[in-house]
């Protein structure tokens, strides 16, 4: 499990953890979690690094957290995505989409 | 991120702590909880799941650290920490701690001290009301380019009367000496006579009472007001709010108070005591005001100048004989300022040159102290990086520790300064320009201290810093205690050793030169024994002393009554001091008088009484000195100095020939018109006497003329007198004794030794200059010399394996001594021969500011070198006397 795991690539994080709370509020495991499923276990956030990158982006305004009830009846600090976070993922994502591109077609060039 | 939002989640942060740290605990808690859950679902036991969920988060307080450090209030608690921690440090090594404090509050309290003199003297805004708009309009001779001239009391009435510039115009008068008479002693006092606008003109109103009204300062007004300074009011009428309608009596006539000054205004231009009304003849010739001036609005000061200077052309058209070639300078504040303190600007900058080296060397010192502590830390700093603090965090850590240093430091540099600045304060007293310089510890001067502390602090420990965070953790701790250090770091310690002396040389060179011009110009030979002798100014009012018999027998019978009081051996009458300065008679050999021309020869006048070559000792060379068959009614005579008798009797005898004087009038220093009318005459020479010196430093000698008082009675002259007791003559009884000689309204002046005269005359400037260049020498060279003495000690006690191994191979004690002492011999070398070549321009640097300085620093030189040599030797020798005193079966023993 652990050997497959690969690093972010730097400051992709905070960009995986707006677009995971683009769907819906949620606690801190619950977005390791979703990170991990929908990569197929290829990134592993660690909470050392997870927790940070919280309150990295909740000083920035990008998301806001609250104690909500969790499905179990716990107490759980849900994070949602503010509208500053909204515009903050689109403009991560277009930098990104046009980051990809170019790493894609210098690895590729021959 | 806006940075609004970050700062207030960080304050936020910072002051909830507890609920964040909560808040974080269950967060991560939530996370285990839910991790663990999730393991539990895959099939794993409770405990299990538990724990594998703690494994893949890994330490927790790890992680909370993590979090933690995301915000920049992290940053905020680690240096608050390190400063904890440095604190907990300092006070387990007392002796260090003392040591390094007390050597940086040293080096800060002396440059605070210095800073705030710089503050007083250039940037202390004038304590007047929109300082902007006031402007100094002096007298300018156009013939010798003198521009900051007094006015006379008509150029100014018609200054005033014809502009359109300024919103008005006031003058002030040269500040007299006056008794004022309380109970018991009278004391001296400076009185400014001002015209009644001249507070109003200032914009300054007074604390107490009210200023002076229109018209006190007329002829007739003789409104005998006085308004007093805070400083005489607190002082000599203990702040006593009544005194203000009551009488004092000055110079034994009676004033009533008026006001009263407040505190913040001292003006440095006309320092007083107190002021009073300005009144007095209109005269032309006599040039003594100092004019200040309000600008009309949206009248800018070269407009001023350019209609003021018109004017002055008008009058000079209008009055040939007495304005020709004199035309007006119009200055603000600040510029007229500006001009006036170009001097006090270099001696400001050598001053603050020297105690900025002291405080070099006293950084140097602690950054030794804190390199060598850094060696005895190795094993602490290396326990800290194998825990993994990375070289950053050491680096600062250990500048928190030495940020704590310079700010106990900075707080008892301080102290030092409040302390020095009032010394310094009453070492300045010595002239009322200089007396009236505001000095104290204000904000300006905090901010100075803080920001040189945090400046010392960079300088002292960085490089111990950067050298100590550099350790090999593993080496470190295996080498334990017994290396005391790396070689790079004794290197370093001996450079800044090198620095230190080389700085001290400088210092020493630049007190030496200063302090042997000021010796030099003590031991001159002035033409007299200024040793002993004392004065005291009178001035007879002239209603009461109209006759010339009449002023005549007053000066006799103060003399005699002076003459008989305890202590004193001889007393004389003159009209103006030696050294002071002296008026110019023109004067012709021979019988006829001479042409009313600019290139006839001059001779300094001295008007005197049968006693004066006797008290001040000035040899009389030929003829004979005057006796009391020198009368009104006999041959006018004259005597003159050797000077005079050089170049225009060379070869004959002048003894038996004629002088002739000009015609006209001229001014004596009293600021008195004497009419030489009764000089106009031929006189004959009776005697030759010794030169005397006309001012300090002058090279050389002038012609110098002295006629008989009896022949030539004067209204106002100095009482001089050769003092034979012990300590300072009694103002009172000679106060008495002159007072007792004529009427009270006699003014009489300050009683002052030669030497206070002396200081008085600009004397006192590089006197001072250089007791406080010997200070800082002194302090530079102590500090230079403790920390020689914690190099060698160093050396010694990491030497003390080897120096053992080599007694028990047989080396003998003086072996052991060369050993260690040659370790500074090279330094010392370096640092002695560097600070000499950096002194090699000092000579010239210092005679730029003052001017009578020895030329040849070459002996001087030698002499630094030597002190500086022999007290380096005697730093390192006491340190390494215990070298010789290793038994080196403790020695081996102690590995």
């Amino acid at each position: 499990m652990a050997d497959k795991a690969i690093d972010f690539v730097q400051g992709t994080l905070d960009m995986l953890i707006l677009k995971t709370l683009a769907l819906e509020p949620m606690h801190g495991y619950g977005i390791a979690l979703r990170i991990e499923q929908i990569s197929k276990g290829t990134f592993r956030v660690n909470p050392g690094s997870l927790f940070p990158a919280f309150r990295r982006l909740e000083r920035g305004g990008w998301i806001k957290p609250e104690w909500s009830p969790t499905e179990n009846n716990r107490r759980a600090k849900y994070y949602s995505l503010t509208e500053r976070g909204r515009k903050q993922l689109k403009a991560e994502t277009d930098a990104w989409g046009k980051q990809i591109a170019a790493i894609t077609r210098i690895m590729e060039a021959s | 991120m806006s940075p609004l939002r970050n700062l207030w989640a960080g304050l936020w942060a910072l002051f909830q702590k507890k609920q964040i740290e909560r808040e974080m605990d269950e967060e991560l808690k939530g996370y285990l909880d839910a991790a663990a859950e999730d393991k539990m679902r895959e099939g794993m036991s409770r405990e299990a799941a538990l724990r594998a969920a703690r494994v893949e988060m890994g330490s927790v307080d790890a992680v909370k650290e993590e979090i933690r450090s995301a915000g920049w209030e992290s940053a905020l608690e680690t240096l608050w920490q390190d400063i904890r921690y440095g604190l907990r440090q300092l006070l387990r090594n007392p002796g260090f701690t003392a040591v390094a404090v007390l050597t940086l509050a040293l080096g800060i309290g002396i440059n605070s001290t210095i800073f705030s003199l710089a503050r007083g003297m250039l940037l202390a805004p004038p304590p007047v009301h929109d300082p902007e708009h006031i402007a100094v309009v002096s007298g300018g001779d156009l013939a010798d380019g003198w521009l900051l001239g007094p006015v006379s009391t008509s150029d100014f009435a018609d200054w005033r009367a014809q502009n359109h510039v300024f919103e008005a115009m006031a003058a002030s008068a040269p500040g007299a000496d006056m008794d004022l008479a309380l109970q018991g002693a009278p004391e001296m006092v400076t009185g400014v006579p001002v015209t009644a606008n001249y507070f109003d003109v200032l914009g300054v109103g007074p604390a107490l009472g009210r200023s002076f009204v229109h018209g006190e300062d007329d002829e007739e007004g003789r409104g005998h007001v006085v308004i007093l300074s805070d400083a005489l009011w607190q002082e000599r009428f203990a702040a006593d709010p009544r005194v203000v309608g009551s009488a004092i009596r000055i110079n034994g006539v009676s004033f009533t108070v008026v006001g009263v000054m407040p505190a913040r205004f001292k003006f440095w231009l006309t320092p007083a005591q107190l002021w009073f009304p300005l009144t007095g003849p209109a005269s032309r010739k006599s040039r003594s005001l100092f004019v200040l001036a309000r600008l009309r609005p949206g009248t800018s000061v070269e407009q001023a100048s350019a209609e003021m200077e018109t004017i002055a052309a008008r009058l000079a058209r209008q009055n040939p004989d007495t304005n020709k070639g004199w035309t007006s300078s119009t200055l603000t504040l600040s510029q007229y300022r500006a001009r006036q303190s170009v001097d006090a600007g270099r001696v400001l900058a050598i001053l603050m040159a020297a105690v900025g080296l002291v405080l070099l060397i006293a950084c140097a010192n602690v950054a030794g102290l804190l390199l060598a502590r850094g060696a005895a830390r190795r094993q602490e700093l290396a326990i800290r990086s194998a825990l993994g603090a990375g070289r950053g965090r050491l680096i600062r850590q250990l500048i928190s520790e030495s940020l704590v240093l310079g700010i106990l430091g900075g707080a008892f540099g301080l102290l030092l300064a409040r302390w020095g600045t009032r010394l310094l304060h009453s070492l300045m007293n010595f002239n009322q320009v200089m007396g009236a310089i505001p000095l104290e510890v204000d904000a300006n001067v905090l901010a100075f201290t803080l920001a040189i502390s945090i400046l010392a602090v960079m300088v002292c420990g960085l490089i111990p810093a950067l050298q100590s965070s550099r350790t090999d953790p593993e080496a470190a701790l295996k080498a334990g205690l017994r290396t005391g250090g790396s070689s790079a770091r004794s290197r370093l310690r001996r450079i800044m050793v090198g620095a230190e002396i080389a700085f001290a040389v400088v210092l020493l060179s630049g007190a030496g030169i200063l302090i042997r011009g000021v010796v030099a110009e003590f031991t001159a030979d002035l033409g007299f024994t200024s040793q002993g002798i004392w004065s005291i100014g009178i001035s007879l009012p002239a209603r009461q002393y109209q006759t010339p018999a009449k002023q005549l027998s007053f000066f006799r019978l103060v003399a005699e009554r002076i003459g008989v009081l305890p202590g004193i051996r001889s007393v004389a009458i003159v009209n103006g001091m030696p050294v002071a300065g002296a008026n110019a008679v023109p004067f012709s050999i021979g019988s006829e008088p001479p042409l009313k021309d600019d290139k006839v020869p001059q001779a300094s006048y001295y008007d005197i009484s049968l006693d004066y070559f006797r008290t001040l000792e000035i040899p009389l060379v030929r003829g004979r000195a005057f006796t009391d068959s020198d009368s009104a009614n006999s041959t006018p005579v004259l005597i003159i100095n050797q000077e005079l008798a050089r170049r225009y009797f060379a070869g004959q005898d002048p003894v038996g020939q004629y002088i002739t004087f000009g015609e006209g009038t001229f001014v004596t220093l009293g600021g008195v018109l004497t009419p030489t009318s009764g000089l106009a005459r031929r006189r004959q020479i009776v005697g030759v006497v010794g030169n005397v010196k006309e001012w300090l430093g002058q090279q050389g000698f002038e012609p110098q003329v002295y006629v008989p008082l009896r022949q030539i009675p004067l209204s106002e002259a100095i009482v001089v007198f050769r003092w034979g007791g012990g300590g300072a003559p009694s103002v009172a009884a000679i106060g008495r004794a002159i007072w007792s000689a004529g009427s009270e309204e006699v003014v009489v002046g300050g009683l002052e030794s030669m030497g206070e005269t002396i200081d008085k005359l600009g004397g006192g400037g590089p006197k001072l200059m250089g007791k406080l260049m010997g200070t800082f020498a002194a302090l530079a060279l102590l500090l230079a010399a403790v920390g020689v003495y914690g190099v060698i000690s160093y050396v010694v006690a990491q030497r003390t394996h080897e120096i053992g191994v080599r007694v028990a191979l047989g080396a003998r004690r003086t072996d052991v001594l060369v050993l260690v002492l040659r370790e500074m011999a090279l330094v010392g070398g370096c640092g002695l021969a560097s600070g000499l070549a950096a002194s090699a321009p000092l000579p010239r640097l210092l005679r730029s500011v003052f001017s009578d300085l020895p030329t040849n620093p070459t002996t001087l030189l030698a002499g630094v070198a030597v002190i500086i040599a022999a007290i380096v030797l005697l730093a390192s020798y006491l340190p390494a006397r215990r070298a010789t005193k290793v038994d080196p079966m403790v020695a081996l023993r102690y590995e």
